[in-house]
């Protein structure tokens, strides 16, 4: 038996792997490891079969075919690892020539520890500094990541299942096999419904999380900002349920704001100001006198007229009338009262709980959102909305509020007090992370590039991970006025399927992935991605094949750890059987590459700033290995390993256990109460960064690159493209939604998920509404094609249900495939994202995330009709 | 055995655990999972139901059975002697749950294709063919051999809600008496006099 | 009725997936694996008009070849059938091992006694002239006697072995043993006068025949409404069945080949028969006739099988 985490979706349950006759005989979860509690999922038990699948990548391949593009035979042929290496290595020696940052990296969502050690590493060792997740950088999360990075200094939001007692989820699986954690959340929603939490679930689908809940509330796709903006109003301005003293003291709704909507500060420190109501005069928000502030009120400072943020959004959302919000969401504004109600209520703002000796704010409620309401055009505003709820009734990282998910505070192994890390004020006040996995934070904003660097041109921005902008039609254009003397070179994939993943694939195919000269893909399988791209595919070893750091750190950016006390656990992988054929790792590949490319010293280095930020604290790698010492991933992991958790606990140690867990404690749970760090509800400082980077744009010749007007400090509802759509034949509003039988496109090959998932109603169908169905001549079963006002389109079989709104069509996963090298995948369920536009009009002004809403004609198709 | 339907995600991993654990071959479910839904939109309610052999305390399938090869254990356990079946099929069609599953012949997932899936297409053979065989009928087994050494059913073990609990109804000491007691759990058609030892547990 | 292919493209729900009612997919055309679950079907017929020919050529038109031919329906026909139907061929001795609670140990108990009665009785009058009976003689009687009975056993066994399905409620009823019976009768009488007619003879009496057949068919048809009528005023699982049973592609073998064709097709001809022209004419309409009412005979076990419906497992209500 082994040990190591399971790497069918990126939860990394701890699993025990079973082996008969060198066979991989049975998987199960590890009844000890609080990463999954002993329980396993559909797709952890499907592993072997993705182990065993006759159809995996065995040999390196390369294109014979010199035309690339989607569904043209690439004819494979089988090379040597060899040759394949001096390939790559060649390849890059030119970009590398040329200019290194025509190298682009791509990594998966999936398989955080791998694409850091290696994919970002190896990225900065190169000398580029363009990257992108896959589908996932533009679809999970551009807004909800920034939402959840400025206010949790985390990736989202996890109710507080222990003790959340209403929980309102906006479009997100958070409980129930799918979305963060999976498994493990699974098992805590379980435990809190029967405790007695009460779900809320504001979803246009009677999703699964929607269909165990106590209510479901069918809303518009893109309308959850209008919803929540009008319960905030009624919180704030009618029902007068917000918590006072959370929003003084945790936040800068005290902040003085000027006519010029920022920050009145005080003119030789700077320091933002507040109205100090006891000497009824300015005051500095951190000055050690204040004992209240204004949250309302007009005042005037040195001249200078202003107010409290808090008025200032106080009166801003009263347009959101429920009735004038109903119109846009398709929300009853009686709904929306009442669930705005029960919201602050049952907050039960003022009382206090007592956790192991320790007084905290007790707010058992909890407004949590994710994919679904992020996924549009507005996302970094309707995230903003989401979250503010919670801010309002002070139920943020306090026993029974929403969480961060991930806590970004760790006070350290108690053997060794390293792996520490923690959350500070800046001199606004304002909270910074130090844990987050990425090139810049949430918070403070990141300065424009003065020419931007990168080619989606992420570096004019302050605030997103990646954007859409170098798949837009006109990023040629783009390039040339922005001065990028460089155009794409060479790309390195790992792990994802970006043909299938980040929307309309013809436009990304068209306007971006057939600028590369060259692409290199380590994969398992050869996807539509490689066969229609690709002109070097290695066989990546499979997660029972290889070694990965560490799958449950860090907290931030690895979306597995369960919320909530409990315990901590670092885990591996390990291989549970040697890389069968000619299979290798690409953890191994990379740091071949490296060495070849003459990287080593500054290989170690990135790690080493990797290991640093993520994993908390310093290690000077380049001490521990000798000169001329190979670049090797074990030893790499028993060095880190060491370091952070004492010479007994090397590899060995974790080979043999899996893991390691030790005592989540009070302060690292429920960190805000901890730490004096506030969060804006006010977002003063987007306005001045937003001015910077559009003067950039300015600069450059290109004023509207985006809408410039959403970078405001006030969240607000504004329309996708869709919800303007004027013809009437297009009256169906299309989005995706997340199976627990698959992990995006990648589990449709396995013949036990492809089995199973055949017989459900909903997994490989187009969920229609029964009524709709019938207006339309259309049955259960019968074949239709969607198509959108650009003429793409997607066919499927029809399922009927009464469990989603009669406007609004959803299907499951990202399925559809059409490769040859995924023969059982193919045809299977459907294919949603060729519906997607990538442009300006579908790409979030602010978070420069990826609107996928789309809307639709549905009609019967000609063809088959079985059943 | 007891599954609480309020904690039931229809997930399916008890679906595929069984298969992992037995090698069923294709079309072959011991467990499953139905979805039901009702009422009108918006006011609509679906609900799963996970499914497996009833293990009746008096089962159809055994009073109907010709041969003797579906047999009741002293513990309750209602087995079917692969070597005895015929593979006639009235147990399939008498069961009132749906619980048997005929294979006329052993199949791969992989079928005809090549190394290395070939390797765990034999282990899956020799698997399955050590608890049924082909032409006969099988079903769920209450994971018989894991609950003699002392296991959990598989399905029990992977539920990711732990949904499912498994245990002695005889004794009304043993949690799965506790909770049907203590939860009105229930049988699925107890008109049939079949007395079920699968209880559920109402979702609402 | 709702096809299972797993092939890629056009995949459907195994009927043991869906929720509602649930067709029983194991015995019949068109069920898990198509053709083959048909030879069940093949056998439940093949022993009721087997062993209803025997009766019927016995009884009324003392024709030993017609009742050779119906044993031998029985002994060869009924048993390969069962035998082609069966994962385990080799094992089939265990099915007679519980008769206590199986109808189908019971049912093929039945059959084996009367094909040792039947052949019993029929032996001397087919070159076993050594046995020390005769078909007339009291022995010989008694023998009949046993073979019609259990000849009535293996006629109605099928009826009771659907019967016994508790949740299938378009079969648990007590119509269906009668039913069997009856067609089986039917079907023994069309097969005597087509095997009297092949071997070039004529039936002694055929105005007797049609009244015999116009008194089964009508029989038969009155059984067929109330089964209807008892379908349509049961659950709601009941009521699917009915509607599959007249509302989709079964229509075709119910309503089509087994009423019309198979039951109000004959029943016309038998009462008007006299009304039709003489001779060969008449005898031409009765044997196209005997063979609607086979066909007949055929289609409503399959429909009855086809439309065999489970309760919900999760009952309405719950
Ligand atoms: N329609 C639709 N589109 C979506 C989504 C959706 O739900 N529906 N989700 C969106 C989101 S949020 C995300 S994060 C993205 C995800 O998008 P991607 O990250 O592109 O995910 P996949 O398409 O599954 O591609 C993962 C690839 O990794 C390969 N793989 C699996 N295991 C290994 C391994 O061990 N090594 C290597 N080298 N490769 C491996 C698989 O073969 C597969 O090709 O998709 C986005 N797009
Ligand atoms: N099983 C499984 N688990 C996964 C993944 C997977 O592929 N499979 N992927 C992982 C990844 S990369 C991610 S990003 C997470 C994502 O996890 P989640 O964010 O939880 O995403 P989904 O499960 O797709 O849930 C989105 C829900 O939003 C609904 N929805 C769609 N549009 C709207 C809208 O406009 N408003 C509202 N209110 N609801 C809407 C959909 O119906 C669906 O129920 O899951 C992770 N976990
Ligand atoms: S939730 Fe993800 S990591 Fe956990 S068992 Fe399932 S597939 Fe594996
Ligand atoms: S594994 Fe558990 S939660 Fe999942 S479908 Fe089965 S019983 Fe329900
Ligand atoms: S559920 Fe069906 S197969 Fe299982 S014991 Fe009961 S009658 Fe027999
Ligand atoms: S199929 Fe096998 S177990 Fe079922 S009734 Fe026939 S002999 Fe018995
Ligand atoms: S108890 Fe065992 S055999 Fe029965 S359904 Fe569960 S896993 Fe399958
Ligand atoms: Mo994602």
């Amino acid at each position: 038996m082994v040990k190591t985490s399971c790497g069918m979706c990126y939860g990394t349950c701890t699993v025990d792997v079973h082996l008969e006759d060198g066979i991989v005989s049975g998987i199960e979860g590890d009844p000890d490891s609080p990463q999954g509690y002993g329980n396993i999922c559909a797709k952890g038990l499907s592993a072997p079969m993705m182990l065993y699948d006759p159809s995996r990548l065995n040999y390196p391949i390369v294109r014979t075919n010199p035309v690339k593009g989607i569904g043209v035979d690439p004819g494979w042929k089988r090379i040597s690892w060899d040759e394949a290496m001096d390939l790559l290595t060649s390849k890059l020696k030119e970009c590398m020539a040329r200019d290194p940052r025509g190298l682009y990296t791509v990594g998966s969502p999936t398989f955080p520890a791998e694409r850091a050690f290696n994919i970002l590493s190896f990225r900065k060792a190169f000398g580029t500094p363009n990257y992108y997740t896959g589908g996932g950088g533009l679809h999970c999360g551009n807004g909800a990541h920034m939402i959840g990075g400025i206010y949790h200094a985390s990736w989202s939001v996890i109710p507080d299942f222990k003790y959340t007692n209403l929980a309102i989820y906006w479009g997100c699986s958070k409980g129930h096999g799918a979305g963060h954690a999976a498994n493990v959340a699974a098992k805590q929603a379980a435990d809190a419904k029967a405790r007695g939490m009460r779900l809320i679930v504001f979803d246009p689908f009677l999703s699964t999380q929607a269909s165990t809940a106590e209510e479901w509330v069918p809303i518009k796709a893109g309308t959850d900002a209008a919803a929540a903006l009008a319960m905030a109003n009624l919180l704030v301005n009618e029902y007068g349920l917000y918590d006072a003293d959370y929003l003084k003291w945790k936040t800068n709704a005290g902040y003085l704001i000027g006519p010029d909507g920022l920050y009145v500060r005080d003119k030789k420190t700077g320091v933002p100001l507040v109205w100090n109501t006891g000497t009824n005069k300015q005051d500095a928000f951190n000055s050690k006198g204040l004992k209240d502030m204004a949250l309302e009120g007009d005042f005037e400072v040195s001249g200078v007229k202003c107010s409290p943020s808090f008025k200032i959004l106080k009166e801003h959302l009263k347009k959101y009338t429920p009735q004038y919000a109903s119109e846009i969401c398709g929300v009853p504004a009686n709904t929306l009262r009442r669930v705005a109600k029960d919201f602050g209520e049952e907050a039960k703002i003022g009382s206090t709980i007592n956790i192991e000796g320790k007084v905290l704010p007790y707010r058992p409620v909890a407004s949590i959102y994710f994919r679904g309401s992020q996924g549009h055009y507005n996302q970094a505003w309707d995230c903003m909305s989401l979250v503010l709820l919670n801010h309002f009734v002070g139920a943020a990282d306090v026993p029974g509020g929403a969480l961060a998910f991930g806590p970004p505070v760790h006070l350290g192994y108690p053997g060794t007090g390293k792996l520490k890390y923690s959350v500070e004020p800046d001199k606004d006040g304002l909270m910074v992370a130090s844990n987050w996995p990425y090139a810049h934070l949430p918070y403070p904003p990141n300065e424009p590039k003065d020419p931007p660097q990168r080619l989606d041109l992420q570096d004019l921005f302050y605030i997103p991970t990646y954007t859409t902008i170098m798949a837009w039609e006109n990023n040629e254009e783009l390039w040339q006025k922005f001065k990028i003397p460089y155009r794409p070179d060479v790309m390195i994939s790992f792990a994802t399927n970006q043909i299938m993943s980040v929307g309309n694939p013809k436009t990304l195919f068209e306007n971006f992935l057939k600028k590369f000269r060259f692409i290199a893909s380590f994969n398992i399988y050869s996807t539509e991605f490689e066969e229609a791209a690709a002109d070097l595919v290695l066989p990546d070893a499979s997660f029972l094949e290889r070694y990965s750091s560490a799958t449950t750190f860090p907290t931030v950016g690895v979306s597995c750890h369960a919320t909530g006390l409990g315990e901590w656990i670092w885990a591996i992988r390990q291989p549970v059987i040697q890389p069968m054929a000619e299979r290798r790792p690409m953890v191994d590949v990379i740091l071949e590459l490296s060495e070849r490319l003459g990287l080593h010293d500054k290989y170690l280095e990135a790690v080493r700033e990797w290991v640093d930020r993520a994993y908390g604290g310093d290690i000077d790698l380049k001490k521990v290995f000798k000169p001329g010492e190979k670049l090797n991933f074990e030893r790499l992991l028993d060095v880190i390993m060491k370091d952070r958790f004492g010479e007994d606990k090397g590899l060995e140690f974790f080979k043999e256990h899996g893991y390691l867990k030790w005592d989540k404690r009070v302060e690292e749970v429920y960190w805000r109460w901890f730490n004096d760090v506030r969060v804006p509800v006010y977002l003063e400082w987007i306005i001045r960064a937003g001015r910077k980077s559009k003067a950039v744009a300015e600069k450059y010749g290109v004023p509207d690159l985006v809408d410039w007007s959403a970078h405001t400090a006030l969240p607000d509802w504004r329309p996708c493209p869709t919800h303007a759509e004027k013809d009437p034949e297009y009256d169906l509003e299309g989005f995706y939604w997340r199976s627990a039988l698959h992990t995006y496109s990648m589990t449709m090959q396995n013949p036990w998920l492809d089995e199973v998932s055949q017989n459900d109603p909903y997994t490989y169908t187009i969920q229609v509404n029964a009524e709709t169905a019938k207006r339309k001549g259309v049955k259960e079963g019968d074949y239709v094609w969607l198509e959108n006002p650009k003429g793409s389109k997607a066919r499927g079989r029809v399922h009927l249900t009464d469990g989603i709104r009669p406007d609004h069509v959803a299907i499951a996963a990202n399925a559809g495939h059409w490769g040859k090298g995924l023969p059982r995948a193919k045809g299977k369920g459907v294919f949603f994202n060729e519906l997607i536009e990538i442009d300006k009009e579908h790409t979030c002004p602010v978070s420069l995330g990826q609107d996928i809403c789309v809307k639709l004609k549905l009609y019967k198709d000609g063809g088959a009709r079985s059943g | 055995m007891v599954i609480d339907l309020k904690r039931c995600t229809s997930c399916h991993s008890c679906t595929v655990a069984c298969k992992a654990e037995h090698h069923t071959p294709p079309g072959v479910f011991w467990a499953k999972v139905v979805r039901l839904e009702s009422g009108k939109y918006p006011t609509v309610v679906r609900q799963a139901l996970p499914l497996l052999c009833m293990n009746c305390k008096e089962p159809e399938c055994e009073k109907v059975c010709p041969t003797g090869a579906t047999k009741k254990r002293p513990d309750g356990i209602v087995i079917v002697d692969s070597k005895q079946c015929v593979g006639c099929r009235y147990c399939a069609v008498a069961c009132p749950y749906g619980a048997r599953n005929f294979s006329s012949d052993w199949t791969d997932y992989f079928t005809g294709e090549k190394k290395p899936s070939s390797e765990f297409a034999a282990h899956s053979k020799k698997k399955w063919m050590k608890e049924s065989d082909k032409g006969v009928v099988s079903k769920c087994n209450f994971c018989v051999d894991r609950v003699e050494k002392g296991l959990k059913p598989a399905c029990v073990n992977a539920c990711p809600t732990e949904a499912r609990t498994f245990g002695d109804l005889d004794d009304p000491e043993s949690e799965v008496s506790q909770l049907i007691k203590k939860r009105r759990g229930m049988q699925l058609h107890p008109e049939y006099g079949t007395d079920a030892s699968v209880y559920y547990l109402p979702a609402r | 009725m709702e096809s299972s292919s797993t092939s890629s493209g056009s995949v459907l729900q195994f009927e043991d997936f869906k929720s509602g009612p649930r067709a029983q997919t194991e015995w019949g055309f068109g069920g898990k694996r198509k053709w083959r679950d048909g030879w069940l079907l093949m056998a439940m017929f093949l022993g009721g008009i087997g062993a209803g020919q025997f009766v019927v050529s016995t009884w009324f038109f003392h024709s030993v070849t017609s009742a050779v031919v119906g044993v031998a329906i029985v002994a060869v026909g009924k048993t390969v059938a069962h035998l082609l139907y069966l994962g385990q061929p080799s094992r089939f001795y265990r099915l007679f091992l519980k008769p206590r609670t199986s109808w189908i140990s019971r049912g093929l108990i039945f059959m084996i006694v009367f094909v040792a009665f039947a052949a019993a009785y029929l032996a001397p009058d087919i070159g076993f002239s050594w046995v020390p009976w005769t078909t007339g003689s009291s022995l010989g009687q008694a023998l009949w006697l046993g073979a019609i009975l259990s000849a009535s056993l293996v006629m109605v066994y099928d009826g009771f072995v659907l019967a016994s399905c508790k949740s299938i409620t378009s079969w648990n009823t007590a119509l269906m043993p009668p039913l069997f019976f009856t067609y089986a009768i039917a079907g023994g009488v069309a097969m005597t006068y087509l095997t009297v007619t092949a071997a070039g003879k004529k039936i002694l009496s055929e105005g007797d025949m049609t009244t015999l057949d116009a008194i089964l068919l009508t029989t038969m048809f009155a059984l067929v409404v109330i089964y209807i009528v008892n379908m349509a005023a049961s659950t709601a699982t009941a009521r699917e069945s009915l509607r599959r049973l007249v509302g989709t592609r079964l229509a075709v073998a119910f309503i089509g080949l087994a009423i019309v064709a198979g039951l109000l097709v004959p029943l016309v001809i038998a009462y008007y028969r006299e009304l039709a022209v003489e001779g060969t004419v008449a005898s031409v309409l009765l044997a196209a006739s005997c063979i609607l009412e086979l066909a007949g005979d055929l289609s409503i076990r399959h429909s009855i099988l086809s439309a065999g419906l489970h309760t919900p497992v999760f009952s309405e209500g719950l």
